[in-house]
């Protein structure tokens, strides 16, 4: 047994590395970063905040009157903070360990407690309720039928329950299309009967009866907050799915450009998570917002690059889109060394009032794991 | 012999450092990739530890061994949330179409925390030995059979529940 699924393993990640189709990338030589001089170093610096100055202004200005229109039509203002139990705890390994064992034995002796994901792709409809958080869903879909082919590979084990009949190509830009479509079930978690709860303690408890007892007492703690998170994740399964598809191709490209969200995570950070990458080789922000976050400004902290001055640039949703090329990405090599996620995030409302304001780090890994 | 065609020392440490990238640029790709899910990130992280091995070049016993222990720490900085990783294009990016039963494989390998992640990989994927793993992640031998073990534990109990 153990051989065949050691050789297995090494099978399928060889077929994996095999296929994949590394991009030719001939050393760029001594980095432009270590010839350049003070002097150019400044002019980047220079050139970085003229960038993010044309990209704040054209966003405002091509932007404005059709933001302010759908504005109007959304009737969600406030962006509510979820109660912790919408988040998956970080509980220890051999915590995690012992709870997923105890759900593997309930879920063996009474398979309804499996809770498992629903169907991958559904014809049916968004709530009311994740309608009126998106002024795009309110809009009819206008995404080709191919997009169900498009979405199948990056969603391969996602179980996201995408709403395939209401995807919007909501903007063409910088050769790819980005896609928006609302999603019955990003968690994966379906409700499962009441009677679950209680087998699954019960079966955790006869695992570690053998542990001393503080270890019994955290094992059963980490349990209980793992179960409140599973309840909750079953009953808002709602959100958002977004990504980029080069224009005219049948597949997604990029795994960065590709993300989801529940409607409790948008709430949390008002931006769809960790959903910047690159466009056509332009380092970008991008991300989706509920309709209450008017202004998104971003501060690029140009740490570890070329610019060192921190660089802010605020853009306005268009289509509860917030797009923006990152002021200095285009310094690096091919965007290695480009920090492509800002260091600090503020939304306001429409009436410029601050909702969210926060400092990026490398804690936040369901915000954003390259940060 | 006139100076002028004496080789310059730092040119001919860029050229062995060119044919250093050429060689190993194509699979520090892929174990990146392996290890992040993602070519973007891949390309990024193996270019940046490329440049860490350009600085060091000169001075350095082993670039190889450098290059892993870079590719394997800059990745770990692109730390993956475990449920957004299911949820993300991941390695069915770009032109990869994979065979469901290895995909299902990949995504749990893709769940494993990061260093039994790094274990599997390079010990299956890359061929590397203990101490090369060890190496890389820094920490002893021993511990790298004990990451083994755990993962691979992890990874059989959801596969064969």
């Amino acid at each position: 047994m153990t051989d065949s699924f050691e050789a297995r393993l090494q099978r399928a990640l060889d077929r994996a590395a095999r296929q994949l189709e590394v991009p030719p990338a001939p050393w760029p030589g001594p980095t432009a970063r270590r010839r350049r001089g003070r002097h150019v170093e400044r002019l980047g610096v220079v050139a970085g905040v003229a960038v993010a100055a044309i990209v704040a202004a054209l966003a405002v200005s091509l932007i404005g009157h059709r933001h302010g229109a759908s504005m109007q039509a959304s009737g969600s203002q406030s962006l509510p903070l979820p109660p912790a139990a919408a988040f998956e705890p970080n509980l220890p390994a051999g915590d995690l360990k012992l709870i997923l064992n105890a759900w593997k034995k309930t879920a063996r002796n009474d398979p309804p407690c499996r809770g498992d994901q629903g169907p991958r792709f559904t014809d049916g409809s968004p709530s009311r309720g994740l309608r009126a958080r998106f002024a795009i869903l309110r809009q009819p879909p206008n995404a080709p039928p191919s997009v169900q082919r498009l979405l199948e590979g990056p969603l391969w084990s996602a179980g996201a329950q995408l709403y395939v009949n209401q995807a919007h190509v909501v903007r063409t830009q910088l050769g790819a299309r980005l896609y928006i479509l609302p999603a019955g079930n990003v968690s994966g978690q379906e409700g499962v009967p009441k009677r679950c709860g209680p087998e699954q303690v019960r079966a955790l408890s006869r695992q570690v009866t053998k542990l001393p007892e503080a270890k019994q007492a955290g094992a059963l703690a980490a349990q209980s907050k793992y179960l409140a998170y599973l309840r909750y994740a079953a009953l808002h399964p709602e959100g958002i799915c977004a990504g980029w598809a080069p224009s005219g191709t049948s597949s997604l490209a990029a795994g960065d450009t590709f993300g989801c969200a529940t409607t409790a995570e948008l709430d949390r950070w008002g931006i769809l998570a960790d959903a910047s990458g690159r466009l056509g080789g332009t380092p970008v922000f991008w991300t989706v917002v509920p309709d209450a976050v008017a202004a998104v400004t971003l501060h690029f902290a140009g740490r570890g690059t070329p610019l060192k001055h921190p660089v802010t640039v605020t853009v306005r949703p268009l289509d509860n889109v917030v797009l923006a090329p990152v002021p200095h990405g285009k310094f690096g090599a091919r965007g290695a060394w480009a920090d492509s996620f800002p260091s600090r995030i503020v939304l306001r409302n429409h009436d410029a009032k601050v909702v969210r304001n926060y400092a990026v780090t490398p804690s936040m890994t369901t915000l954003c794991d390259d940060c | 012999v006139k100076s002028a065609q004496l080789p310059n020392p730092r040119e001919v440490g860029s050229k062995a450092f060119a044919r250093f990238y050429e060689r190993e640029y194509d699979r520090a790709v892929r174990l990146a990739w392996l290890l992040t899910g993602s070519l973007a990130a891949a390309e990024d992280v193996v270019q940046d530890a490329m440049t860490g091995v350009y600085r060091a070049f000169d001075r350095i016993e082993s670039p190889q061994a450098y290059l892993h222990r870079a590719v394997v720490n800059r990745a770990r900085s692109r730390r993956r949330d475990e449920r957004r990783q299911r949820a993300r294009a991941a390695m069915a990016e770009g032109p990869v179409r994979l065979d469901p039963a290895d995909a299902d494989l990949l995504a749990l390998i893709a769940r494993l925390p990061y260093r039994q992640r790094v274990v599997i990989v390079t010990r299956y994927w890359g061929g590397w030995s203990e101490k090369e793993i060890a190496r890389a992640l820094g920490c002893r031998p021993g511990t790298v059979k004990s990451l083994a073990s755990r993962a691979l534990d992890r990874l059989r109990q959801e596969v064969e529940p």
